[in-house]
């Protein structure tokens, strides 16, 4: 492969699987920042999006896209129905650390159950549909057109999310609120309210995540777990509670990963993606891209 | 004279406990062997005695022997309990048994679900019902046939569960026998506590160098893999690769695995056998268990012109950089692989028959041209739509070799256990037995088979048994 067509090999490749961590990341580290519950089935929510795909897809020649339309305010309802009828009770009645460990308890029940339901609708087989499945030659890079528009897609919504978070009231709102809750409570702010928004907001995340990582991944019951685990090291990397370091570390760590694979090997990525982890904990456990 | 005197008593005494035991250790032996019309009691080459007895008759066998100075009376009573004069069957000290219990310690859910029950479970069941149509499985020790039952649970595609429920299924449910697990990690994990239990085991997932060396340090003596050993695959695969390059002058290989015992042996193994043939792959790499995307490694395969492929996969994996490879173009002329492209009816719902024309698998042991894999075929595709793979008749038929072992010998599955590994059987494909590094071996066996556009793979090497000659892979199809 020549030194050029390398090059645009690497910056696509990695700006492909990083848009898709980072908007992966995004929707666990607004759930968190907000609600504080660390939902541990978010990957799982994404599969739930990635076979809705699947089925819509194949079931009645839906454009994955045009699914969202159905797909996002689901996802959101589901968010702010969890939030009103399990975690918001639980938090009111409990103490914040007992909230969190229970909440905690309480996703990974949420993971299993979310598990198994799929496996008796779809069965164990993996499931997978072509979208634009043709490849595009970019200055030499050779990529398939689906992998393009995913990250065409995850840079966009990206930007969407980062400036619906940054220059809009309630963005503001729900910043404000993972920063500095009392504050927020003494400015106006209704806390309890915005934390259904907030989990809706982040589960429409992982439909976000979801549809996309349908269009080029097989799709198993069990496969959301490898995405949540990716989504802590990246909210670990860019910062709790930070959104712009979401964004950054999912870049980031998609380009390692990209890397590793292209000039070292495969066998590594998880070796490097763990590294970084710890060594992330140890010098700046806050995150890289926390104030 | 004191010293002889206390000589004479620590004879006697032992003398005793020698009858003692004789005696009990007959008794015993006389209720789990199949029951004979003639007791014969038998103690210290000295004393005989003989009794013959008619069916339901009440005995007393009372062995009287005077060893000076003391006098020994051991008595064993029993009663001859039997349906049939001819057989006559003691059931005193046997618990009751209305049906054959087999734990099946399957991954229904996980990562191997999508290969372990289209590949095992399906044969198994199909096993089940061929015996169970026929009255169930005869046990000597009872007289009678009773219905063979499955308990399958859940093993998650998790190695620690396997390893728990075999030792629940032993100790808890007291099954019978065992249906095997999944993948050689599993395989290796589980064969301590098929040594401790004494269960044998016969499996199709466990291809590895290790269990075949397990087995040769007496470690392993009750795990029987019908397939090759990682050395013994990888010989076929590189004889293979050997005679392609020699015939068509392609040169660049390309290898990959999954960094899993499986994959790690696999590639391995042919790594070095391709280097004693003189032969060195341009890429030799492995992946991680749970990757997303392997599109980066694939790139490579394309950038060293890879002509000659051979993939150690798992079934997620499998299906990833096949559709991958699909996406990015990548065809190489000659593609070995292993799960997922093994089972018709994993293989061609999710690729169709056109993608999988041209693909090799690594265990192509059986043709479906004699009567009965043919026979075992149809009933196979009437039940899944599918037919089923090469290597599935081997199962079905090492499984049928068990299960009429235990007509015979019965519950002792020690016996069979060494009955497995010594013997050599009578089958509908000629005379087969298992070796340590070969897996289930008869004469007529295959290596290697490969999809040529049908509904079922033909056997392609060694030459000598292929149904039909090798193919290049086409380019995938638009």
């Amino acid at each position: 492969m020549y030194p050029t067509s390398l090059f645009f090999d690497i910056l696509l490749g990695g700006i492909i699987l990083g848009a898709l961590y980072s908007l992966i990341s995004l929707g666990l580290n607004l759930q968190f920042g907000v609600t504080k519950v660390l939902n541990v089935a978010h990957g799982e929510f994404m599969i739930i999006a990635s076979y809705l795909s699947y089925v819509f897809f194949t079931s009645f020649k839906m454009d994955p896209f045009f699914s969202l339309l159905i797909i996002l305010p689901f996802f959101f309802f589901i968010g702010f129905a969890l939030e009103r009828g399990l975690f918001g009770r639980l938090f009111l009645r409990l103490s914040v650390d007992e909230a969190v460990s229970i909440s905690l308890l309480m996703c990974f029940g949420l993971m299993f159950i979310i598990q198994n339901v799929l496996m008796l609708i779809f069965g164990r087989t993996e499931k997978s549909y072509e979208y634009f499945s043709q490849t595009v030659d970019i200055a030499g890079a050779i990529f398939p057109l689906n992998r393009i528009i995913v990250g065409v897609a995850g840079v966009v919504l990206n930007f969407a999310i980062y400036n619906f978070l940054t220059f809009t009231q309630p963005g503001r709102a729900l910043r404000a609120s993972i920063m500095e809750p009392i504050g927020a409570q003494l400015v106006g702010i209704n806390i309890s309210k915005l934390r259904s928004y907030a989990l809706g907001l982040g589960l429409i995340a992982s439909g976000l995540a979801g549809m996309l990582i349908s269009m080029f991944y097989a799709i198993t019951p069990y496969s959301g777990s490898v995405y949540t685990i990716i989504a802590l090291i990246v909210i670990i990397l860019g910062g709790f509670g930070s959104m712009l370091g979401s964004i950054l570390g999912g870049i980031t760590l998609g380009f390692v990963s990209y890397v590793t694979m292209r000039f070292m090997s495969s066998t590594l990525v998880l070796v490097v993606f763990y590294a970084i982890f710890l060594l992330i904990l140890l010098i700046r456990p806050q995150g890289l891209f926390r104030r | 004279m004191r010293s002889r005197s206390a000589v004479t008593k620590v004879g006697a005494l032992v003398v005793v406990v020698v009858i003692i035991i004789a005696a009990i250790g007959g008794y015993y032996a006389g209720t789990l062997a199949p029951a004979v019309k003639e007791v014969t009691t038998t103690v210290e080459r000295t004393v005989t005695t003989t009794t013959t007895l008619a069916p339901g008759a009440p005995y007393t066998t009372t062995v009287t022997v005077t060893a000076p100075p003391a006098t020994v009376t051991t008595t064993v009573t029993s009663t001859v309990t039997t349906t049939t004069p001819t057989t006559p069957t003691t059931t005193s000290t046997l618990p009751p048994k209305d049906k054959f219990v087999i734990g099946y310690a399957c991954s229904l859910t996980g990562a191997y679900a999508a290969d372990d029950l289209p590949k095992q479970k399906t044969v198994y069941d199909i096993l089940v019902e061929e015996w169970n149509a026929k009255g169930g499985i005869y046990l000597p020790e009872y007289g009678k046939k009773v219905p063979i039952e499955v308990k399958i649970e859940d093993a998650k595609s998790d190695i620690e569960t396997y390893i728990r429920l075999l030792e629940k299924f032993i100790t808890v449910d007291k099954v019978d026998w065992l249906f095997s697990v999944y993948g050689t990690a599993a395989h290796f994990a589980v064969v301590p506590v098929l040594e401790k239990y004494k269960y044998p085991m016969i499996t199709l997932t466990a291809m590895s160098d290790k269990i075949s060396d397990m087995i040769y340090r007496g470690e392993a003596h009750y795990l029987y893999s019908l397939q090759r050993n990682a050395k013994q695959t990888a010989a076929d695969v590189a004889d293979f690769i050997q005679y392609i390059v020699k015939e068509t002058g392609l040169k660049n290989i390309g290898v990959i695995y999954i960094t899993e015992l499986f994959g790690l042996e696999g590639a391995s193994a042919l790594r070095v056998a391709l280097y004693d043939r003189k032969l060195t792959p341009v890429v030799y790499e492995g992946y991680p268990i749970g990757i997303t995307d392997l599109s980066p490694l694939i790139k490579k395969l394309k950038d060293a012109n890879v002509e000659i492929f051979a993939i150690f996969s798992y079934p997620g994996d499998t299906i990833l950089f096949m559709k991958q490879a699909k996406e990015l173009g990548f065809s190489p002329k000659i593609w070995i692989g292993n799960m997922v492209v093994d089972t018709p009816l994993v293989a061609i719902p999710n690729f169709g028959k056109e993608a999988l024309t041209g693909i090799i698998i690594m265990w192509g042991f059986e043709a479906y041209d004699k009567p009965f894999s043919r026979d075992f075929a149809e009933k196979y595709k009437a039940r899944t739509g599918y037919y089923p793979s090469p290597h599935q008749i081997s199962l079905y038929m090492a499984y049928n070799i068990a299960f009429s072992l235990i007509e015979k010998y019965g519950l002792n599955r020690e016996k069979i256990a060494q009955i497995l590994w010594t013997e050599t059987f009578d089958t509908p494909l000629g005379k087969a037995r298992f070796d340590p590094e070969r897996g289930f071996v008869w004469e007529t066996r295959g290596a290697l088979a490969q999809w040529q556009g049908g509904d079922k793979l033909e056997v392609i090497w060694p030459l000598n048994v292929a149904t039909a000659k090798w193919i290049f892979k086409p380019p995938w199809p638009s």
